[in-house]
């Protein structure tokens, strides 16, 4: 009998320190993920490319970084339930091209800001981790980011508690509930485009 | 002259009360709510709320941003930070009333140290001096007072409102700032003192280094936006939600969309 308890005792703290390696090891890689992808972007906008080169590259880095289908489908909402699979692959493809461009932009007037890692624990629903960081300015307050990783990638971004997902998704829906679906197809490829 | 005031103070309480009808019959719906989708603001007010939105929409256009550029783009980088700070040291008193309010009594002592700190060593607020002591600067209103202490979670904030000229808000927050407003130190002293030209001076002032401030981040928003109403609504209402949720940690870049902690969002500058 008292085998058997040392046994289950051995085996339960052998799982919570599997679980724990297991956590840490995850927090750690989201942290990574993010710190490569950052250095990523600094080497990108630091060697002053065209305009045509930069968006080349951040295509590529975005491709690396981010679950597309991942935000896309979250981005759309209900409508994604509604959408034929046709739809679905083009709302992706033009969405996609729509983030790079909008991303390429931001990162067009480049001043030196460096991203300061912190903290990373699970999300409420345990499914990913969550990042957090600073993007520390030369002039102004740092801008408080939140990386949102799910197996390795980008799933969502919060800047200042502003969740950038979100916000697409009440821009989309309303967007949608105009003018339909392919309405919005077409807009985001036009803007990509 | 005096006459005229007299009439401009007469209308003014009028329109105050109107103001304060509609907002009470605006929260007296506040319990009965429920969002189409989960996640999304509740707006009734839709039609009208959008109405507003393209007249607040044009006078920026017209007249706030080009200020606004103007200020950002030619004024001496340490002179706006001068007038950053001295537009949060006026906004301390009601900060530290707020603080008190949502039972943080060390963060008002705080505040109240910044301010008088900054005041006199930092020459009427003009250098942030407490900060280098140790004391990073807060922003707390009473909407987010409110935020506090409802039962309501901090994206429920009643009915979503485009007030004239104030912008994004919903029950909560518009009571918020009708709140902050009547409990202001710094106006009933310029009442009592017979020195209202001071307080219209700050609000111009608020007004002007909140939009060269949130530049950036909202031609972001309305330039990578489908429904740039809608972005903002959904933008608004997350970061009011955040602050109320981040009550006590100190805040990084409060930064004001109009004359109360709005949102600052965006990447590179």
């Amino acid at each position: 009998m008292a085998t058997f308890r040392r046994w289950v005792v051995t085996c339960v703290m052998a799982t919570a320190a599997t679980l724990l390696a297991a956590a840490g090891a995850a927090a750690q890689d989201a942290a990574q993920v993010v710190e490569r992808m950052a250095s990523q972007v600094l080497a990108t906008v630091k060697t002053g490319a065209s305009d045509s080169e930069r968006e080349q590259q951040m295509t590529q880095l975005f491709r690396a970084n981010f679950d597309i289908a991942a935000i896309g489908q979250m981005v759309l909402g209900r409508h994604w339930n509604g959408a034929t699979p046709d739809q679905r692959d083009k709302f992706i493809a033009a969405f996609e091209k729509a983030e790079i461009r909008a991303y390429s932009g931001r990162f067009k007037n480049y001043q030196g800001q460096t991203l300061k890692i912190g903290r990373v624990s699970p999300s409420p629903n345990g499914a990913s981790e969550m990042v957090e960081s600073q993007l520390l300015q030369p002039t102004g307050q740092p801008i408080r980011i939140v990386w949102e990783i799910s197996r390795g990638k980008v799933i969502d971004i919060a800047v200042e508690g502003v969740s950038m997902g979100m916000t697409r998704r009440s821009d989309f829906s309303a967007y949608v509930q105009r003018n339909g679906l392919d309405a919005l197809i077409d807009e985001l490829q036009r803007r990509g485009g | 002259m005096a006459q005229q005031v007299a009439m401009i103070r007469s209308f003014l309480s009028r329109v105050r009360f109107g103001l304060a009808v509609v907002l009470l019959a605006a929260t007296t719906g506040l319990g009965a709510c429920a969002s189409q989708e989960p996640g999304e603001p509740w707006d009734p007010l839709e039609v009208p709320n959008r109405f507003m939105f393209a007249i607040n929409r044009t006078i920026d256009m017209l007249i706030v941003r080009p200020v606004a550029v103007t200020y950002k783009f030619w004024v001496p980088e340490p002179i706006q930070r001068g007038v950053s700070n001295v537009v949060q040291n006026l906004g301390e008193p009601v900060t530290a009333i707020n603080e008190v309010a949502q039972g943080e009594p060390s963060r008002a002592a705080q505040t109240i140290a910044r301010f008088l700190v900054n005041t006199t060593i930092g020459i009427l607020g003009i250098f942030d001096v407490a900060k280098e002591l140790g004391m990073p600067p807060t922003k707390e209103d009473f909407g987010q007072t409110i935020g506090v202490w409802a039962k309501a979670p901090p994206e429920d904030g009643g009915p979503y409102l485009v007030l004239p000229l104030l912008g994004p808000s919903n029950a909560r927050d518009a009571v918020g700032l009708l709140v902050d407003y009547v409990i202001d130190p710094f106006r009933i002293l310029t009442w009592q003192l017979d020195v209202e030209y001071l307080m219209y001076a700050r609000t111009g002032v608020t007004v002007v280094d909140a939009r060269s401030r949130t530049l950036q981040a909202l031609d972001d928003i309305e330039k990578n936006s489908l429904d740039y109403y809608s972005a903002l609504r959904s933008a608004y209402t997350q970061k009011r939600a955040a602050d109320i949720r981040q009550k006590g940690a100190p805040q990084s870049a409060s930064i004001a969309l109009v004359a109360s902690g709005r949102p600052e969002l965006g990447f590179a500058r």
